[in-house]
């Protein structure tokens, strides 16, 4: 009955051949052809159908396979895949042959996959098993040099906090320039929800745990099936899947701790008071300000609790000398569990887990706990007819911090002057919360508010429920053409809960507490539906033809109440509060309208040709440019399998690969092409409107065309494997947000308006050192982009701090005055000074410094290199990244290393400020009020430069005679250093930077209190059974 | 059924039922509302003039920038700026830089104001006919007025060079709406 129906619901007649062949069993035993030992878990399948089963722990299986010759097909991570034809046997012995190159590995692309030695297009493919059991708190940060040319830097140390991907560099200045996140084929939200504090990062709701695959398409050839929005690259995420055979179960767990990279350091009392009393007196000598000793001394008596001698007599019993950094840093804790299993029948598989994580960071209050399920069913209906489902549900728990700019964020507690005690001996309460005169917390008192009454009195915890699910079905019309319809959607309900008790009054500027709850929901969905028709004619052509329509609608509904004033700390819901103050709801959404299509074509096993297209509308387009064509054609050569390379005992494997292609970026504002009028104009209480934004009718997306080509290389059996590319992406109607005349009543607008361009080099090598029972490999990557305003009509769009974007300079060069060190002879900061000649000579006037180029955040090099050693059971793996040839703005410079400009506690470095006539320093004389050198320069510029040992694991496999005796299948212990060692000259905290405060497109390289990364050792356990 | 023949047929009509999709692309703003529907009635064109005094009471214009400027450029040492903002300050000193934000702000959201009255007057033909006195009035006035500061704090004062002659700053009477600048 069911294929009745379906049959008419396609307007089909199917036909259906019910026949049951009769069966035999096959058993045997797989081993590997080097050392002859079992290998457990290899896949054994009766090949065109979904009949298989897995290897025990001693290697063997069992398998009733049809009695019509079928064949079986084994296969192995890391093995190469052996076909068996059964023939009348019933015993199959296999010997597999290690395949650590994998050059016949399958890639997950845009609506399919492609055999790797066959692709003409891009792809950095990392396998999920090497990204697992990592303390990070989102998949992408475990991708740090793996994956050639993509740039990823996790801002600061704050867990779940914003990542910025860069792949082959910045293509836009004012539109998004993070890739496409897709898992399982569904494009997802991936930009920050968060209200406050710094953006989030919604891919923080996947477990890792649950990953077979990430894939990132990185040319246009590779990317432009998905059009408008893959300038910026594709991350493809594939999840776990069952196979039939047995059910395995695997169950993980790490424990481990963790600690900053680094730590700074700062003037203790009898240092800052040296400093600022030098600060004073010179002060007053040049007349800048006219601060007695008595007024002074009175300032350090206020800021150590009111008492003198904390801060004069080092004797005396309260003298105190706090390291405030100390405070507010901790050791970090992380623990995973995760449980799966997966298995299936003839006609049914699943994959189902449980993830619970809880990681505490090593800043005071900051929390990230992840709960996740996830179950992936296939099916089979009919020879014809397979379906699925995937279906996941995460709540994801955030215990925030304020941003880097807030006096409330833990590392601004450095500013404070080292004689303040932690707990103010007046009150027995931390320093800030309690002033006796007024029984209020204290205004003046410490020098600024003290974080760790935000973080003892105050919450900001975001709650996130994520559900992703898909539903797909698979039908094939005949041998060579099916069709595949999916809907995915995306769910993402977000809760922010912030309350700030009474003692946070110095900072939230009201009495007696404030809260704020916002609430949103973003759903988004995608319906894919497209054609497959694949064809072999004679072993001589192949034709792969993929052809279909997408549709994506999102929409994001928001509503925010905030109240003040709260009976108690133990009231903290709105319903409380005695005035509500805010009270806003608001909704948006976009939708894409695609058509795609893409063929692939090989000749002779050899000659690969790639043609790819997909029309893209958009909601966000203005309306006489609604839809965009990105096409992309590819072709690539394989040269080994010619005559004359054939059987080459050197040159195992050889490829040359060219592509060229469009792709667009449509990362703007939802409705910035349209005339827009804000309802938000009224006054004192009469309803108003105001004109909020200029109509460009003609807006559209951003283009690059980008071309790549590239080589793919075997040499000595596929001992050494690699790929070479060379690409230059030139994008071209960037969306820029452009200045109006300001007598337009406006301020700006998004046109189409400039060019930029990405040129780089990328370079992958893959080696087997040694081979046999001791292995060691080699993985290494290393690439190049360099990074080119060409045209923005003259416009220079200012970031914050000194960062621009120019032309003819890379996105977010530091461009400002240059610092000339220091007067010798005055101590006065010197500036350099272009004369009309074009020689350079020294100012101490700021103001008339010539501004120039003197930093540029975006990295020359960035790479990786992984080793893997393995010795029987015992395992090693150590990866170094490394990030060379960018600088860093230390935005908090001109406050922390300030030569005592006012009182924030000073980095010890200003201590070697100038004090006498023929000093030779860098800092300059010590002045109260002075502004010497405090003025934004290249003074705080510093190289940002880095190499990271990011992970060492070593894991010990338990021998199969002991697993087998525990009821196992498999059993791993493995110990695991995440940060382990930082080489860098960078004096600041940590080289991997970019504040949440800043952070953007052109603002990219500020330090500003940004915390360090985290230093995580853990250990773990893997049990499979 | 030729097995070729069949694939064009199910291709065929596949294609059919995907190009079936309907115009799903016209997304309306919510948060806010299409400048081609938003001034169309009288109550329109009132609510657009509250708008002229909404943005007139912006921080930058008469909410209090204009007057403290005013105060800190006419100031001989009759009173004295403190402070950690230095847009103001350099006012004060009498020594601003091209970077001045204050000058920047003050010119901007001053400009909005003449531009949100020059779209009401522009559109006094919709306004019910008791309501187009005063409105046109009030529209008038705000413009004037706005002009009146902008002269004062932009132009050239009345002892330099010559009053009549002196350009002050550009007088914009009829909304660009809708144009094209570059």
């Amino acid at each position: 009955m069911k294929r009745i129906l379906l049959a008419t619901v396609l307007g089909l007649v199917l036909l259906y051949t019910p026949g049951h062949a009769q069966e035999k069993t096959v058993s045997g035993k797989v081993t590997s052809s080097e050392d002859g030992s079992p290998i457990p878990g290899v896949n054994i399948l009766v090949k065109g159908t979904a009949t298989g089963t897995t290897t025990n722990i001693d290697g063997t299986y069992t398998l009733a396979v049809p009695n019509n010759n079928p064949t079986l097909v084994f296969t192995f991570v890391g093995f190469k895949s052996i076909e068996q034809d059964a023939g009348s046997r019933t015993t199959i012995d296999v010997a597999l042959e290690p395949d650590s190159r994998q050059l016949s590995e399958v890639v997950v692309v845009g609506y399919g996959t492609q055999i790797k030695h066959e692709m003409t297009g891009n792809v950095a493919s990392i396998k999920g098993a090497d990204i697992q059991n990592q303390p990070v708190p989102t998949f992408e940060q475990s991708l740090q040099g793996r994956a050639a040319g993509v740039y990823i830097e996790a801002g600061n140390g704050k867990l779940g906090q914003g990542i910025k991907v860069r792949v082959r560099g910045s293509s836009s200045v004012s539109a998004g320039n993070q890739p496409l996140y897709v898992i399982d084929g569904v494009p997802i939200t991936s930009q920050s929800q968060s209200n406050g504090d710094g953006d989030t990062n919604p891919l923080t709701d996947l477990s890792p745990s649950d990953i077979q695959s990430i894939e990132i398409l990185k040319d246009a050839s590779a990317s432009a099936i998905y059009g408008s929005r893959a300038a910026n690259g594709v991350v493809l995420v594939t999840t776990k899947r069952g196979r039939s055979g047995k059910t395995n179960f695997n169950f993980g767990y790490f424990t481990g701790v963790s600690n900053p990279t680094h730590h700074r350091k700062w003037l203790n009392t009898a240092q800052y008071v040296e400093l600022f009393n030098e600060a004073r007196k010179n002060s007053n000598h040049l007349g800048i300000d006219d601060t007695g000793a008595q007024s002074l001394a009175n300032r350090f008596t206020r800021y150590a609790a009111g008492s003198q001698t904390a801060w004069s007599d080092p004797t005396a019993a309260d003298y105190t000398s706090t390291t405030w950094e100390d405070q507010v840093f901790r050791t970090g804790s992380v623990n995973q569990m995760d449980l799966s299993a997966s298995g299936g029948g003839e006609k049914t598989s699943f994959y189902a887990s449980g993830t619970y994580s809880n990681q505490e960071g090593i800043l005071i209050n900051n929390k990230l706990q992840r709960i996740s399920t996830r179950l992936n069913i296939d099916h089979k209906a009919t020879d014809k007819l397979s379906l699925g489902l995937n279906f996941s549900l995460t709540r994801t728990v955030n215990n925030r911090l304020g941003d880097d700019n807030e006096f409330s964020t833990p590392m601004q507690i450095v500013a404070l002057s080292p004689m303040t005690p932690v707990i103010d001996p007046r009150t027995g309460l931390l320093s800030g919360v309690l002033d006796l005169n007024t029984g209020l917390p204290n205004s003046n008192y410490p020098l600024y508010f003290n974080p760790l009454i935000d973080a003892n009195y105050a919450t900001r915890q975001t709650t996130v429920f994520r559900n992703l699910g898909t539903v797909f079905a698979t039908y094939s019309f005949t041998k060579d053409l099916s069709v595949r319809a999916e809907i995915g959607y995306d769910l993402l309900n977000q809760h922010e809960d912030k309350y700030w008790g009474k003692e946070n009054q110095r900072n939230i500027s009201t009495p007696n507490g404030s809260s704020r709850d916002s609430w949103t929901q973003v759903f988004n969905y995608t319906t894919n539906t497209f054609l497959r028709y694949a064809k072999t004619i004679n072993d001589v052509h192949n034709l792969e033809v993929i052809a279909g329509m997408s549709y994506q609608e999102s929409s994001r509904d928001y509503s925010n109440v905030e109240g003040q004033q709260f009976p108690s700390n133990s009231y903290r819901e709105t319903t409380s509060a005695a005035t509500i103050t805010v009270g806003s709801t608001q909704e948006t959404s976009f939708s894409f309208l695609s058509y795609f299509a893409r063929a692939n074509y090989k000749l002779n096993n050899r000659y690969l040709f790639g043609l790819s297209g997909r029309v893209d509308g958009s909601s966000r387009f203005g309306k006489d440019n609604r839809y965009g064509f990105f096409p992309a054609a590819s072709a690539g050569w394989i040269l080994t399998e010619e005559s004359f390379l054939e059987n080459n005992s050197t040159i195992a494997f050889l490829k040359l690969r060219a592509s060229y292609g469009l792709t667009g970026n449509a990362e703007i504002d939802n409705f910035a092409s349209r005339g827009l009028y804000s309802g938000d104009a009224g006054y004192a209480g009469v309803p108003g409107q105001r004109p909020s934004q200029l109509e460009n009718s003609d807006l559209k997306w951003e283009q690059t065309a980008q071309f790549d080509i590239g080589v793919d290389f075997g040499l000595f059996n596929n001992r050494i494997t690699g790929e070479i590319d060379y690409y230059e992406k030139h994008t071209s109607d960037l969306l820029l947000n452009v200045n109006l005349p300001g007598h337009t009543g406006f301020e700006t607008q998004f046109r189409n308006v400039g060019k930029l361009e990405n040129k780089g080099v990328e370079f992958v090598l893959n080696t087997d050192n040694v081979v046999g029972t001791f292995r060691w490999s080699t993985s290494f990557n290393i690439a190049r982009n360099i990074n080119k305003i060409t045209d923005l009509r003259g416009q220079v769009i200012q970031g914050d701090f000194l960062s621009r974007a120019v032309e003819g300079e890379a996105i977010g060069i530091f461009y400002g005055p240059k610092y000339a060190g220091v007067d010798v002879n005055n101590g006065d900061a010197l500036y350099y000074v272009k004369n009309a000649d074009g020689t350079l000579s020294k100012t101490n006037d700021y103001n008339s410094a010539t501004y120039m180029k003197i930093g540029n955040p975006n990295p020359d090099f960035i790479g990786g290199i992984t080793n893997t050693f393995s010795y029987k059971g015992i395992d090693l793996s150590i990866l170094f990244q490394g990030v060379f040839g960018n600088d860093i703005y230390n935005g908090g410079g001109k406050f922390m290393s300030a030569n005592g400009d006012y009182f924030d506690n000073q980095t010890t470095d200003q201590l070697r400020r100038w004090q006498n006539p023929g000093d030779i320093t860098d800092v300059p004389q010590a002045r109260l009020y002075g502004a010497n050198g405090t003025g934004e320069s290249s003074r705080y510029v510093s190289d940002g430069s880095y190499v990271r040992l990011k992970t060492v694991t070593l894991g010990y496999n338990v021998p199969s005679s002991i697993v087998t005796r525990m009821k196992l299948t498999k059993a791993r212990i493995y110990a695991s250093a995440q940060n382990l060692a930082t080489f860098t000259d960078y004096k600041g905290w940590d080289p991997e930077v970019n504040s949440d405060t800043y952070a953007s497109n052109v603002n990219q390289g500020i330090d500003f209190y940004s915390a360090p990364q985290a230093r995580t050792i853990t250990f773990g356990i893997n049990l499979g059974f | 059924m030729k097995q070729s023949i069949k694939n064009i047929l199910y291709t065929l009509g596949t294609a059919f039922v995907l190009a079936a999709c309907g115009d799903k692309l016209n997304m309306e703003p919510r948060n806010t509302i299409d400048d081609s529907s938003a001034v169309s009635t009288s109550s329109d064109v009132e609510s657009l003039l509250v708008g002229a005094y909404s943005a007139l009471s912006d921080t930058d214009v008469y909410g209090g920038a204009i007057l403290r400027d005013a105060e800190l450029m006419g100031d001989d040492g009759e009173i004295f700026w403190d402070g950690t903002f230095t847009a103001p300050g350099e006012i004060y000193t009498k020594l601003m830089l091209v970077t001045n934000l204050q000058a920047q702000d003050t010119w901007l959201d001053s400009y909005k104001v003449i531009n949100i009255c020059n779209i009401v007057l522009a559109n006094l033909n919709v306004v019910t006919p008791d309501k187009v006195e005063r409105i046109e009035g009030e529209a008038k006035f705000l413009r004037g007025a706005v002009y009146f500061e902008l002269a004062r704090e932009f132009g050239k004062t009345w002892v330099d060079g010559s009053p009549a002659q002196n350009p002050a700053v550009p007088l914009v009477t009829r909304s660009h709406y809708r144009k094209q600048f570059i």
